[in-house]
């Protein structure tokens, strides 16, 4: 296990209960005001207004690590797409991502599977959401 | 007798007439090409004019520009319920036909 | 900070089955009324556009917009369908291989019967759509199945719709797996996705008749009736299925495939909304 990708909450990735509700509102909320990297707490806990995967991306930029993140992302491609919510412009991130960890550049790479993962993340968030929410849309 | 490759509806309205044409054709501009790689060859309606009593009503060059199954539509001076245009065009290729329609 | 590369793949799913269980009341197979639905659907449309007939409605967004309509009228006196038509009855009425032909696998030689599509298929335990049910019919007769989205399928489904024109719409739904399919498609309908986070409903429901760029979203009641759509964009006849694709991939959505079972629940449920108003397929859309 590669010790220098650390993510930032658990929570962050269970985003379907109650609670992960009200820690994203936080979250977005401290992001909207001040941007990323800033500090905020929690519920007692300390966190910062940094997407999981931006912290990733920013970890040392060497092959292992590229290629970790890059395993990563394209698994949770393979997640998101298992429950039917893929987004359209993940595939090519993944691609491009690939194409620059074959050309050494390991922080592009890194930062291309940050964000493929991130769309990943949000398409299982919004399943999730999706089964509890629809009903309000329909008219009455 | 075959049917050919023009639909048309000629109205009489009043001391005008209105006519509607649209011709069932592909159109190839001659730089698409297949799965295979080759283009498909060149076949497009070049001109298509229109006559009524002998006297040319319409002109037109349409060409490569002019997307698949072509829609025109026009007014003429003229034109009364029962009569028939004259509407001939030419292909590229040569080919050319004449069809009628009838004004209602 | 835990090192949490152990909830990237599976952990997050396990919360799957717990939340799908707690569906909220009244979209339940329990509480579902699908009659409730399509008329709630009709006074939602009939209180936002208190001027429109409801018959009026298989007309989509020219129905609500002159300016367009105007302009789909003039269209419509030589409709970029018609040769597809003359094209479908031909390979409507050419035999198969083996000597038999569509009429034998449809009602009334699969004349005047698209208003009875989609169906539920007891035997086949699942919703069956004109276009499956053609192709089902072809592999029946040792042919080979037509793709989903366009070209002699498109053809095919727009002559048969043709035929049927003004029939009323009257899709059943018998029992409770149907009704369970109903239930899919319409949460289907109102779930938003993709990266853009849209549902049809937000297009076709409360956007209907506002401005996207340059179209207005017809509305979701009468929506399917038209079906197959000769569309000025593809330059081309093409079905429904085929439309769910196109709209999935403009909100930015891994689009589901054609006739699979989500979309074919979904045609289902949207064509139940519009029980009550005619066939008037082939149409002509922008």
């Amino acid at each position: 296990m590669k010790k220098t990708i650390s993510l930032v909450a658990a929570l962050m990735m269970v985003s379907g209960g109650v609670a992960a509700q009200s820690f994203d509102d936080a979250f977005n909320a401290q992001r909207g005001m001040y941007g990323k990297g800033h500090s905020f707490t929690f519920e007692g806990q300390t966190y910062t207004t940094d997407h999981p995967e931006e912290v990733a991306a920013a970890a040392e930029a060497n092959a292992a690590n590229a290629e970790a993140l890059l395993a990563d992302a394209k698994a949770m491609y393979a997640d998101v797409l298992a429950v039917d919510f893929g987004w359209t412009l993940t595939k090519g991130l993944l691609k491009s991502a690939n194409k620059a960890l074959e050309a050494g550049d390991f922080r592009k790479s890194m930062q291309l599977s940050a964000r493929a993962q991130y769309h990943s993340r949000m398409g299982i968030a919004q399943y999730h959401q999706s089964q509890q929410e629809w009903i309000m849309a329909v008219p009455n | 007798m075959a049917k050919g490759i023009l639909r048309a509806k000629a109205k009489a309205k009043g001391d005008n007439t209105v006519v509607k044409i649209m011709a069932k054709h592909a159109m190839e501009t001659g730089n698409r090409k297949d799965k295979s790689g080759q283009k498909i060859p060149a076949k497009f309606i070049q001109t298509l004019n229109v006559s009524y009593n002998g006297k040319t009503v319409m002109e037109t060059n349409l060409g490569t520009a002019i997307s698949k199954n072509p829609y025109l539509a026009f007014t003429f001076v003229g034109g009364a319920k029962g009569d028939e245009l004259q509407m001939t065009w030419t292909e590229n290729t040569g080919a050319s036909a004449t069809e009628t329609a009838k004004i209602k | 900070m835990k090192i949490i590369k152990s909830l990237l793949a599976g952990a997050s799913l396990a919360l799957v089955a717990s939340i799908t269980q707690a569906a909220t009341s009244g979209n339940t197979l329990a509480s579902v009324d699908p009659e409730a639905d399509r008329i709630a659907l009709q006074s939602f449309f009939q209180k936002r556009f208190p001027q429109v007939p409801l018959d009026d409605y298989v007309n989509g967004i020219y129905a609500l917009d002159s300016g367009s309509r105007e302009q789909w009228e003039e269209i419509e006196e030589f409709p970029p369908y018609e040769f597809d038509v003359e094209e479908g009855e031909v390979l409507f009425n050419t035999a198969f291989a083996n000597g038999k032909s569509y009429a034998d696998c449809f009602a009334n030689g699969g004349v005047g019967i698209r208003q009875n599509f989609p169906r539920w298929e007891d035997s086949q335990g699942k919703v069956v759509t004109l276009e499956l049910a053609i192709n089902q019919c072809r592999e029946a007769n040792g042919e080979k199945k037509l793709g989903w989205k366009k070209g002699k399928i498109a053809q095919i489904s727009a002559y048969m719709a043709y035929t049927s024109r003004d029939n009323v719409f009257d899709v059943q739904i018998p029992n409770d797996e149907a009704k369970a399919a109903y239930l899919d498609g319409k949460q289907s309908f109102y779930t938003r996705r993709g990266q853009l986070n849209m549902s049809c409903a937000n297009c076709h429901v409360a956007g209907s008749k506002v401005l996207i760029r340059a179209d207005l979203p017809g509305p979701a009641l009468g929506h399917v009736t038209h079906f197959p759509v000769f569309r000025s964009k593809w330059g081309n006849l093409g079905t429904l299925q085929r439309r769910y694709g196109g709209c999935q991939k403009n909100v930015r959505g891994v689009p589901q495939k054609a006739q699979s079972e989500k979309l074919r629940n979904l045609e289902f449920f949207q064509t139940y909304m519009s029980n009550g108003l005619v066939v008037n397929g082939p149409g002509a859309r922008k």
